[in-house]
């Protein structure tokens, strides 16, 4: 698929998809290390915060403490009749501290006034005033509350769970009660500060937490003592939320805090629905717990738009990274697709279509010039090969027609006498590639004489062919006037060698057979000497006369020789195709070769002959070519003629 | 203008007629009897059976308009019944003995807890695996009627804490001042644990399993108020009982009225407080296959096992008989 795009489109999707995957990563790896440095510095301010709140909340208690514990051990003045004196000190602790709401002594009942069972000064604020109060009047008993009781039988100051007044607009208040001793170490009663949690409220409300973040106290006992959720306050507490949802890692967390451990945690394992971090730590005095809740999307909102800001420069860049690539890979691959357009046309022949004109040094333009050297190359080779072909045309037509010259004037009906019984006659020419100008011919002038003629003309070509042809016609002519071989071959001679400006000659037996007698007289002008197979003996060559090449000279003489053919006897005449064929290790057929298949097919008739020996030379060139024109002429008398 | 005058005041009497009578109820039916039935405590689960016999209309079906008064600290129901205040209230069996004893006679129309929900919940961490580990350790629990069972029981076990007093709270317990203290199964169990307690951190001795368990929660009135109605007294029972019974059919809808009074009260409690509250007096008041007590009715051996307690503690010097208790078995006719 990829392999199938193009290269601009490889080069663009590659070089923008790998800057993607860096790109990506590099704003992966900022995200992750940003968001690692606030977590750690969320961490250290949530610590901050936590100890600051922490310590607010401790100053006051450390202030009521002070307080408190001035008064115990003082109990034996403090006898009934000096109630007053407990009032007006009480007034002064309220007045002092704005966050305490009341503040009250009670008395161990039948402490010090047996006649009045409950006694409990106490002094509260209301519309900017002091007002003064006995809690213990219409015989309320105080002593059942965890205010008085706790601090009594724990013998330490004690800090009461949260709860609602019922005047004061239900507000929110936690009693700190101290128990008070006497010198002896008795307990006489407890003094109890009343702290409204209002302003604790609204500390952790005005917490800098940003959007979601929020912070809650949880008492000893796990009850919220402030929490955004104000129907949260006092009803629910943790382990109560922990259980109506199920929710075990929160009953874990809120026993981590009741039971006074610090720590930090992300809090998506208690609540899906809340991701972000819980830091809780105690608030030591009181036994308290502060959670502080920080919204993972307030922290993250920053790094993600960081990121956000990363990834739109990193799409900026790639809009300008876009068209610096495809100018890049349009200069490569303009010219290549010019390039390829122009050997398009190239090799459809156009080698005259221009090539782009590629400048500078690069590859493309090198590859540029070297399409230009080989075009122009080719151009050359094709021309030449065009001149070659030309030439190579003109001489095969020529050879063509020297080859239907040279076919055409000799005869090709057999058998050439189908009347006589006499003898029997077959020749065979099959030319070679490039004319050899060989010929036989044979023919009766009259009844009685069978002249027989081979030859070979010198050159090639149409020339040769020529000189052929008027060889053959001389021939003809002479055969009728003359009796003689000899003479006809001298006759011959000398009617070539004249004119013979080109030097032309031919080798040409001739022989002529009187039928009635087998009387065979012949004479040879340098040709190869035939073959005769007599019926008794072996094939042997015909004796030897003297003669020259015919045509080269004027004047020349032509030995005759003579002997008688018996019936059977049969003479083979044949051309140097024959003998001097080559195979292919350029070994000659040789006339041992000739003469051996002669024997081999003595019993044949001359068709058979003239085959068999066209096989076999077959057989011995395999696939040499043919050299020269391989031309043959069998002929077998039979004995005068019978008939007539 | 006499006339005008006379005219419209006519009219005006007449308008006023008008106005009287759409105020009148519609149905003669619907003139249900108010009665005034108070708890011995404030909203919560341990009385779902009246609330559910009121709001899915038991009460209204037997032609009573039942209002339900809660109690709570200082609130106590037998001082409202005495002083026929209410004419039926909520009581535990110790109390109205004592009260029978002590001020007017009561009588017993149902017996709605059976099974004692009392238990001494102690700190395993303080090394309490069984009750003479208690000896000498500091315990607190509740005065007045519960105090009975657990010094009976303390006495039988032969073990000797010192006993501080248990009031509303249990944190002295969870502050660890005491390393037992007295609770309530269906309550301050359950609210230890939702203080972060888990339950493999506390032993609890159920009174129950040692024969120290009485019946508890019952509905009584005076003898006078039954002698006038009797009927009424046993139409109240029996959609009382009604309501129980479909309280524990029910009890996902049952909690959902639970926490209606609950919240209209401001009642400081959560839901799966009173969903564990709520599941524990069910089990109290509705028999199991292995429990020999019947649902609503106070029987006989338990009557004269609670005042055989109660008179060696010396809390009961004269009991009424088993049949003047019951109104003569008139709550308990089959």
């Amino acid at each position: 698929m990829f392999r199938k795009w193009s290269i601009t489109w490889r080069l663009s999707v590659s070089v923008l998809l790998a800057s993607g995957i860096v790109l990506s990563a590099v704003i992966g790896y900022g995200y992750i290390v940003a968001r690692q440095i606030l977590e750690q510095e969320l961490e250290e301010k949530a610590w901050q915060l936590a100890r600051a709140t922490t310590a607010r909340i401790e100053l006051v208690e450390v202030a009521v403490r002070k307080i408190v514990g001035g008064m115990d051990g003082r109990m034996e003045i403090q006898a009934p009749s000096q109630q007053e004196t407990i009032y007006v000190l009480l007034e002064r602790l309220v007045r002092d501290n704005d966050e305490i709401y009341g503040a009250s002594v009670a008395l161990e009942p039948g402490a010090f006034d047996y006649s009045k069972t409950y006694t409990s000064p106490y002094v509260f604020r209301s519309w900017n005033q002091l007002v003064r109060d006995n809690r213990g009047k219409n015989a309320t008993a105080y002593f059942v509350q965890d205010w008085y009781s706790l601090p009594r039988y724990m013998k330490q100051p004690v800090w009461s769970e949260p709860y609602q007044t019922e005047s004061r607009g239900q507000a929110l208040m936690v009693t700190y009660s101290a128990p008070i001793h006497d010198s002896a170490g008795v307990f006489r009663g407890v003094v109890t500060c009343d702290i409204s949690l209002d302003w604790m409220a609204e500390l952790l409300r005005s917490l800098p937490l940003g959007k979601g973040g929020y912070a809650f106290l949880l008492s000893k006992n796990g009850t919220f003592i402030t929490h955004p959720d104000r129907e949260m306050i006092l009803k629910e507490n943790i382990f109560s939320q922990a259980e109506e949802q199920k929710n075990s890692p929160l009953r874990a967390l809120g026993r981590e805090m009741v039971q006074g451990r610090g720590g930090f945690v992300p809090y998506g394992n208690i609540d899906a629905s809340r991701k972000g971090w819980l830091l809780y730590r105690p608030i030591q005095s009181t036994g308290w717990s502060i959670g502080i809740f920080f919204p993972e999307a307030e922290l993250m909102a920053k790094v993600l738009e960081l990121s956000r800001k990363e990834g739109a420069i990193g799409f900026v860049g790639f809009l300008f990274l876009l068209p610096v690539i495809l100018l890049i890979s349009r200069s490569i691959t303009g010219p290549l697709r010019k390039l390829s357009e122009a050997t398009q046309a190239l090799s459809a022949g156009d080698l005259d279509a221009p090539l782009p004109q590629i400048p500078g040094q690069d590859e493309v333009a090198n590859l540029a010039n070297s399409f230009a050297t080989m075009r122009d190359e080719l151009k050359k080779h094709i021309s030449m090969l065009q001149d070659a072909a030309t030439a190579k045309e003109r001489i095969e037509s020529e050879l063509r027609i020297a080859q239907s010259i040279q076919m055409e004037l000799v005869p090709k009906t057999f058998p050439p006498f189908p009347d006589r019984t006499d003898f029997e006659l077959h020749a065979m020419m099959t030319p070679a590639r490039e004319v050899g100008g060989d010929f036989y011919d044979f023919m009766m002038p009259d009844a009685e004489h069978l002249w027989v003629v081979i030859g070979d003309v010198s050159g090639k070509g149409i020339a040769a062919a020529l000189f052929m042809a008027v060889t053959r016609t001389f021939l003809r002519a002479f055969v009728q006037e003359e009796k003689s071989p000899g003479k006809v071959l001298a006759r011959v001679n000398n009617e070539l060698a004249r004119n013979n400006d080109a030097n032309m000659f031919v080798t040409l037996f001739c022989g002529v057979v009187h039928l009635p007698t087998g009387k065979f007289r012949w004479a040879n002008g340098g040709h190869n000497l035939p073959f005769l197979t007599e019926t008794a003996g072996e094939p042997g060559f015909l004796p030897r006369t003297k003669g020259t090449l015919v045509g080269a000279m004027e004047d020349m003489s032509f030995d005759e020789a003579e002997l008688t053919l018996h019936s059977g006897d049969m003479l083979y005449l044949y051309t140097d195709g024959v003998n001097e064929a080559m195979d292919e290790n350029n070994q000659l057929f040789g006339n041992e070769r000739t003469r051996a298949v002669l024997l081999k097919l003595r019993q044949c008739d001359c068709i058979s002959l003239v085959n068999g020996m066209t096989q076999e030379l077959a057989n011995f060139t395999q696939n040499a070519e043919q050299s020269d024109d391989i031309t043959m002429l069998a002929l077998r008398y039979f004995g005068p003629k019978t008939e007539t | 203008m006499v006339k005008n005058k006379l005219r419209g005041t006519c009219r005006r009497v007449l308008y006023c007629l008008l106005v009287v009578l759409a105020a009148l109820p519609i149905c003669s039916h619907a003139e249900a009897a108010p009665v005034r039935f108070m708890l011995q405590w404030s909203h919560q689960a341990q009385f779902a059976g009246y609330y559910v016999a009121l709001e899915k209309g038991f009460y209204k079906d037997k032609g009573l308009d039942v209002s339900i008064v809660p109690g709570g600290p200082g609130l106590d129901a037998a001082d409202f019944l005495v002083r026929g205040e209410v004419d039926f209230a909520s009581l535990w069996l110790s109390a109205a003995l004592v009260r029978s004893e002590k001020d007017i006679p009561l009588v017993n129309l149902a017996q709605i807890v059976n099974s004692s929900n009392l238990v001494l919940m102690t700190w395993k961490q303080d090394g309490i695996s069984k009750p003479s580990d208690l000896s000498g350790k500091k315990i607190s629990v509740w005065g007045g009627d519960f105090r009975a069972p657990y010094e009976a029981w303390l006495q039988a076990m032969n073990v000797r804490p010192e006993i501080f007093p248990q009031y509303y709270s249990v944190n002295l317990f969870l502050q660890h001042g005491v390393v037992a203290c007295s609770a309530m199964n269906y309550n301050e169990v359950h609210m230890a644990y939702q203080t972060g307690i888990d339950m493999e951190e506390l032993k609890l001795f159920f009174l129950r399993d040692d024969d120290f368990g009485f019946p508890e929660d019952g509905i009584y009135s005076t003898r006078d108020t039954l002698s006038k109605n009797p009927q009424q007294a046993l139409d109240f029972r029996a959609a009382t009982l009604e309501g129980w019974r479909y309280a524990a059919e029910h009890p996902d809808e049952a909690l959902d009225i639970v926490m209606q009074y609950v919240d209209r009260d401001n009642v400081p409690t959560n839901r799966p407080h009173m969903q564990w509250m709520l599941e524990k007096i069910l089990t109290s008041v509705i028999p199991g296959a292995n429990d020999s007590w019947a649902f609503g009715r106070l029987s006989r051996e338990d009557y004269s096992r609670t005042i055989q307690g109660m008179r060696q503690q010396g809390l009961l010097q004269q009991a009424p008989s088993y049949e003047d208790f019951t109104g003569g078995g008139l709550g308990y006719v089959p």
